[in-house]
């Protein structure tokens, strides 16, 4: 049977085929370079059609977005991989990229010492804080337990480099109640709340809201955080929003199966 | 040790698998106005757009080992990746759709082709005038047809819905506007 896409290479390009017919296509471009080449083209042809869109310059917060979304997970891919280094198979280039994390030895060493020393540090700081309220601290031991029963810790950049707070997801082991914790929130108006989101792709699911207040609060979210690759927070009006309605104040990337 | 911006597509995509921030400064610097462009041209949302150019950057992280320049630029890549989320954003229904009303405005950018509204960046790497002019120059139902799935993440049965027209026809319509436009690949390849 010829698989080869010649007739279909614009309905490919275009992503015009039902999903079923795009995978089967795609699993034959995995093994026909020809295939693969024709389909390149007609992308490449369609995207000229780009010079034919109405002008519009994105904003400049834009290029920190991207910059700070790519620098906190680089440092969480990092950190992951010093915490439970383990056997990994990856393709040429990625082992480029694991050989320049893991080695030599004493580097790997230094960060896992660093993240360790991290975590502990924070724990601290955590426990330092949450004196005052007895539920506060019963959550924070919760956080605490988490990370030492193997969970991980995703810490989320803010948009605006200038904000101080600190927010870090703990994630247990399969993702099952993870909990945000954050430090000195960036206050809102009345009423308004941080809404924590879950992303898959691009799709956002509500994982819960909180009112910020000084010091340290923990919110335990809504929502099991495996599968999800993104986790992000807007500024939403009382109760949250279906759909994120305000621009995003901090996120991370989050790993698979999280 | 050569700046970033002097690295070909596949020396920037190395360095920005191994967690080099300049590397990811540069990809921006070189592909974010045009990945915003047709991001927010497909969604008509500036916050929805820019969710979808900043999950495609780290996208493009992610899947960095996958990047072969053989068959296509990197340019190419980052816009199929921004143009299939935005598809995915469309489908999952949190935007609505370019409809007929706006192709009208993208004919009308189409048909001012190289004036001073144009992305530099765009013009530059596209040959716009040239693209342009061989767009306006495609007959008006394949020029819509070409526009209306493009930009709006139609299939083939809702294009044919939506300007009542017969699917073969429509498919025999897109078929033909790539031949026209195919010519311009190499002219667009020579300047990137």
């Amino acid at each position: 049977m010829n698989d080869h896409l010649d007739e279909r290479a614009d309905e490919v390009a275009l992503r015009l085929l039902p999903a079923d017919e795009m995978g089967r296509a795609e699993a034959h471009m995995a093994r026909c370079e020809a295939c693969r080449t024709l389909v390149g083209e007609y992308e490449s042809i369609a995207h000229l059609l780009l010079a034919t869109a109405p002008e519009v310059e994105p904003r400049a917060c834009l290029e920190e977005r991207v910059m700070a979304a790519y620098t906190a997970a680089v440092e969480q891919e990092r950190l992951d991989l010093a915490r439970a280094p383990r056997p990994v198979v990856a393709s040429p280039a990625r082992r480029t990229w694991l050989r320049g994390v893991l080695a030599p030895a004493p580097v790997l060493a230094a960060v896992l010492v660093l993240a360790v020393a991290g975590l502990v540090a924070w724990g601290l700081a955590l426990n330092n804080r949450v004196s005052e309220r007895d539920d506060t601290i019963a959550r924070q031991q919760v956080v605490l337990e988490t990370l030492a029963a193997g969970g991980s810790l995703v810490r989320l950049a803010p948009a605006d480099p200038e904000v101080s707070a600190e927010m870090a997801l703990v994630l247990p082991t399969g993702g099952v109640s993870p909990t945000l914790v954050v430090r000195d929130a960036p206050p809102l108006p009345d009423g308004r709340v941080y809404q924590v989101w879950l992303l898959r792709g691009s799709t956002p699911v509500s994982a819960g809201v909180f009112t910020p207040t000084e010091g340290v609060q923990s919110v335990p979210l809504e929502v099991n955080a495996s599968g999800y690759d993104t986790v992000a927070l807007t500024d939403e009006p009382p109760g949250g929003s279906p759909a994120p309605t305000g621009q995003i104040a901090f996120s991370a990337a989050l790993q698979p199966g999280s | 040790m050569r700046e970033v911006g002097q690295l070909s597509d596949e020396e920037l995509i190395r360095d920005l698998g191994v967690g080099n921030a300049d590397a990811m400064g540069e990809l921006y610097a070189r592909h974010g106005r045009p990945a915003y462009l047709l991001a927010y041209t497909m969604l008509r949302d500036e916050g929805v757009a820019e969710d979808v150019v900043q999950d495609s950057f780290l996208a493009v992280w992610r899947k960095a080992e996958q990047f072969d320049a053989g068959y296509g630029s990197l340019r190419t890549w980052l816009l199929s990746i921004v143009r299939n989320r935005a598809i995915d954003v469309i489908r999952s229904g949190r935007r609505q759709r370019l409809d007929l009303p706006l192709l009208d405005e993208l004919e009308e950018t189409a048909a001012a082709g190289g004036r001073a509204n144009v992305s530099e960046q765009v013009e530059r790497a596209f040959s716009r005038k040239a693209v342009a002019d061989a767009v306006a120059g495609l007959p008006e139902d394949q020029r819509r047809t070409v526009q209306l799935i493009y930009f709006g993440g139609y299939t083939y049965e809702e294009a044919a819905r939506l300007t009542n027209t017969p699917l073969g026809t429509v498919k025999s319509r897109l078929r033909a506007a790539f031949q026209k436009l195919r010519p311009l690949l190499a002219e667009e390849r020579q300047s990137a």
